[in-house]
């Protein structure tokens, strides 16, 4: 492992602290395991994948036309 | 910091937005893009055969990429907006979000709503049809 120092605003060092004592856990342990959780749900996206967002972003607006019309909520009003 | 719609969310998951601000999108406007990428007789049936990555990328994407706000913090912006203004769910959050944290919103031309751009003139939000 190796030693690192983190600058931390109050309002995160006290936020951590009760979520460490809560999980009976240290400060360390905690923020190893939030990084964990953070970089495991975080796919990088590669060339391929810039691509068929890319062939995706092409169409988008002819594929979805009309879909959220009857979404009182979600609809863009004309 | 920019805010965008479904259509540029996707445009900047694809690299080609261009610009070296913050990018982001409202929950609303990625609710719209996960829908879609999951209708499999229209946009979904694009994705298929590719990599479980991608509709994992589009629903938590990087975030020096495209973040997603949350909308709990302009849930009251947002509902005073919708009563002033008249506006719905969708269109409340955009206008919330970006007075909130002094962003510019730019929207597909397809998903400028018809009084948009005179409500966002009214509360200072400046709009870019891209």
């Amino acid at each position: 492992m190796h030693r690192t120092n983190l600058y931390l605003t109050d309002e995160q060092e006290r936020a951590l602290d009760a979520r460490a004592r809560a999980e009976g856990v240290s400060r360390s342990a905690l923020v190893r395991s939030i990084i964990d959780r953070e970089l495991a749900m975080t796919p990088a996206i590669d060339v391929e994948m810039e691509k068929l967002f890319g062939e995706l972003a092409d169409v988008y607006h002819e594929s979805t036309n009309g879909m959220f019309d009857a979404d009182a909520d979600l609809r863009i009003e004309k | 910091m920019i805010i965008v719609d479904d259509k540029l969310s996707l445009e900047a998951l694809a690299g080609r937005l261009g610009t070296n601000d913050v990018v982001a999108t409202t929950w609303a406007f990625h609710f719209r893009l996960l829908r879609a990428l999951e209708d499999q007789t229209r946009l979904g049936r694009l994705t298929r055969g590719s990599t479980a990555q991608l509709p994992r990328a589009a629903a938590e994407p990087p975030e020096a990429i495209l973040q997603v706000l949350d909308p709990r913090v302009i849930t009251a912006e947002a509902a005073d907006l919708a009563a002033r203004q008249g506006l719905n769910l969708i269109a409340a959050e955009l206008v919330a979000s970006a007075v909130h944290y002094g962003a510019t919103v730019h929207l597909s031309r397809p998903n400028v709503g018809r009084r948009w751009p005179e409500v966002m003139a009214a509360e200072g939000v400046t709009l870019r049809i891209v």
